[in-house]
This record gives structure tokens, sequence and C-alpha cells, in this order.
């Protein structure tokens, strides 16, 4: 079981990844905004962080990774694994997604099962 | 905490504004003359500066351009009326904005707070800028208008590129001449500058005298409005009563980037709305029946969602048909 912190925006969406991660036996922790994402994180400690890229407010997905980043490097706590979800499907996006420093990129609509063995892997 | 260096020579100035940036959370550094100005700027490194223009000995302009030959931190002017020459200068000179004196204190916090968010902009990877009833893609050299596609000129385009990219900036004629034509400026090429930017109004549907996107500042320059749209200023509220032709209008002005970005969350939320359908189906629990009824009923709202986003984008299928047609010669 881990810890995963959603930051999305979306309602509907954010309701049923909810349900399905804590179906699958992880605890969630979620946040609607990039800003809140960050302080979400750096409060909580989470095992993994799973992010919409287009999120309101001055902080979006990618910019929220690459923040954790640098916190990451500025304390004493090991890499924690980032997920992008997105609505973008281009080369270019995912390639900026992975240089902010995420270590999987999924396009919506994605496979649920995709979703949740990246999880697994990520998290083993 | 953000620093800021005030300079002004008039002690009911400097007291007052000390005492009203504190209480807003500012650590507030006072000089009451220009060289002492520079040296603070020098040693403090402030975040950002409010700079009197009439100053003992080394006056604000000066102050200034010193500053500005190391130091890229915002800069607001505070000048009396009769200083509109001195004003231009100064922001010609690099300062950021200006505030005429007198001034009430909401409007010297809400200017700073813009000169902070333009100090620290978040970054922007695809050059899309959306605005209410504008879509500006600058990657892509696009323009939208109510949904339609507007042509601009290369000149146009260069000017409309600065002003978004600089929001809430004034912008002086000198400057966005120099920016837009890479020249020196006269009178002529002012009146040109004029031209273009009326030429342009007219094609992003803005009025110059209730304007949304571009403000004439007075014997200045231009300053972009133009409200920056979230996602959650956009679209409509999905949880609450769904009307369907309301919905569909009010998607009239979200650009169809950001539509098929609805329709990708519709279409994620309804597959995990199957996906636990799947997993729960069998179980006979309490639990489990009221999580089918609760993503039954969610299932249906982003049935409809997808459809009204769908009704949409079809009408600017039918759009862009249209204008196909009009502009092949060939038919």
């Amino acid at each position: 079981m881990a810890l995963i912190l959603v930051g999305e925006d979306d309602l509907d969406v954010t309701e049923l990844l909810l349900i399905l991660l804590e179906d699958a036996g992880h605890e969630t922790v979620h946040v609607d905004n990039g800003e809140a994402a960050v302080e979400a994180y750096a409060r909580s400690r989470p095992d993994l962080v799973l992010l919409d890229v287009a999120m309101p407010g001055a902080l979006d997905g990618l910019e929220v990774t690459r923040r954790l980043r640098v916190l990451e490097g500025a304390g004493d706590r090991g890499r924690v694994p980032v997920m992008l979800l997105t609505a973008r499907a281009l080369e270019e996006d995912r390639r900026s997604g992975l240089a902010a420093g995420a270590d999987a990129y999924l396009v919506k609509p994605f496979e649920i099962d995709e979703m949740l063995q990246t999880i697994d892997s990520l998290l083993a | 905490m953000t620093r800021v260096l005030v300079v002004d020579d008039e002690p009911q100035v400097t007291h007052a504004l000390s005492r009203a940036l504190s209480r807003q959370g500012y650590d507030v550094l006072v000089a009451a003359d220009g060289e002492r100005a520079v040296d603070l700027a020098a040693t403090s490194e402030p975040h950002m500066m409010i700079v009197d223009l009439s100053l003992p000995g080394l006056n604000g302009l000066e102050v200034i351009k010193r500053v500005r030959t190391w130091s890229q931190c915002p800069i607001l002017v505070l000048s009396g009326v009769t200083q509109e020459l001195a004003k231009v200068q100064a922001l010609d000179a690099g300062a950021d904005d200006y505030l005429q004196k007198p001034f009430g204190l909401d409007e010297l916090h809400a200017r700073l707070r813009a000169l902070e968010r333009r100090a620290a902009p978040a970054e922007e990877t695809s050059g899309r800028h959306d605005f209410e009833g504008l879509q500006v893609n600058l990657v892509a050299r696009t323009v939208e208008v109510g949904g339609a596609e507007a042509r601009l000129t290369p000149t146009e385009w260069r000017l409309l590129e600065e002003l978004v990219t600089h929001p809430e900036q004034l912008l002086t004629h000198r400057w966005l001449l120099q920016r837009v034509w890479d020249s020196s400026h006269g009178d002529e090429t002012r009146d040109a500058l004029r031209a273009h930017v009326r030429s342009l109004r007219a094609k992003i549907g803005d009025d110059a005298h209730a304007p949304r996107f571009i403000r004439t500042e007075s014997g200045a320059g231009y300053r972009w409005v133009g409200v920056a749209r979230t996602a959650e200023t956009v679209l409509p509220d999905w949880g609450g009563s769904v009307t369907g032709e309301q919905d569909a209008a009010e998607l009239a002005g979200v650009g169809t980037r950001e539509l098929v970005h609805e329709l990708n969350n519709a279409l994620t939320a309804m597959r995990m709305a199957v996906q636990l359908m799947r997993m729960s189906d069998g179980e006979v629990t309490e639990d489990s029946a009221a999580m089918r009824a609760s993503v039954l009923e969610r299932l249906d709202g982003l049935a409809w969602r997808i459809s009204v986003v769908a009704v949409a984008l079809e009408s600017r299928v039918g759009d862009r048909r249209g204008d196909d047609v009009g502009s092949d010669p060939g038919r």
C-alpha cells in the first residue's frame, strides 16, 4: 500500500480516480491546483505523485514536477516517482513532461489497467 | 519575505508607505535621496523598488538607469501630474509601471502584486494564451476570436506578440516601435503604430473606448489588460443542473484545444467508471451497490457532458468547412 498524492482539477476524473486508487489498496491525498500540490508534497511525504498537466493557477503539472525535483535536491529524501496525466498527445509535450522530471506520462483517455500497472512498476 | 526599496525624499510619504507595506507583509527599506537609493539597491538587492522621480541630487530617472545596468528587479515610479515627459522617460529607461500622485493604497498594492507576478512568471511551454473570447497561440501563430480564426498581418502579429507576452505592463510608444519595427521613432511611425493598433483591435474584437484587451495609456503607450482564463473560469459547472443549450452557448468562446481537453477528461472519467463497474460486478454488499448507483449516475452525467462538448465541436467543423470553400479559388 502506498500514499499517492493526486493533483487533478476535474471533479469527475478526481472522484473516480480516488475510488480506483483506494480500491487498489492505496491511500490518497487530493489537491486541485499546483500550489497546493507542492505544499501537500512537503507536508504529507507521498510515495508517488500523480499530476494532471493542465491544472488551474500559476503552477501547472510540469512546473510542479520541476519544483518537487528541486525540493528533493535540497532535502534528504529519495526521488519520488511522478506520473503526469494529460490530454496532450504531442511528442514534444511528452518530452517536456519527461524533461521536467516526470517518470511516466499517460495521455487521456488512457487505459485504466495501464495506469494501475504503471503505478505498480513505479512503486516497485 | 519580499523586500521593497522605497525611494522618496518626503518623510510623510516614506513613513506612510513603510507602514502600509509592512502591514501587507513586505520588508521595507527606505532611501531619501538618489545616491543612497543606488547604494541600497546594490547592497540589499531588493525584490522591488518604488521610486519617486523628484529627488534631490541624483534624480529618479538616473537612479533607474543606474540600477538597470545590473538589476532587473521590478521598478514602480511615483510621479506628479505635471511630469508627463519625465514619466515617459522613466518608463523608457527601464521602469515597469507608474503611479500618479496622489494615489490610493489599494491601487499601490494591486500594482505591486502585478509586478511580483510578472517578476516570477509561470513558464509558458505551449505558447498558448487564452482570454475571454480570444485565444492566441504564439507557436502555431493562430488567433481565434470567438472560435473563428482571425488573419493578422506580420506587423499586427509582432504587435500582438509583444502585448500578450507583457501582460498588465505599460509598453511605451518608443519601446513598441523599437520592438515591432526595429526602428527609431518619429511622428510618422508613431502614427503608423496607432493605425496598426486600431486595425489589430478591430480584428480581435476590441473597443478602444471600453477595452477588454488593449488599453491606451494617454501620451505614454499601450497596456495589455486581457484577463487570462483558467480551466476553472471557462467551463460550465458540470456539477450543477445542465440545460444543454445553455451549456453549448457557454462553450462558444472556449478554445478548440480546451474543448478537446474537456472531452478527454470526460472520456477518462467514463473509462474509470466502467472499470469500477466491472470490478464490482457480482459483489452484493451494500457498499458496492451504493458505489454502483453513484457511478451510474456519474456515467449518465458524463455522457451528457460529452454530448454538449461534441455539439460545440461539431458547429466548429461546420464553420471550418465553410471557410475552406470560401478560400479555395478552384471551387
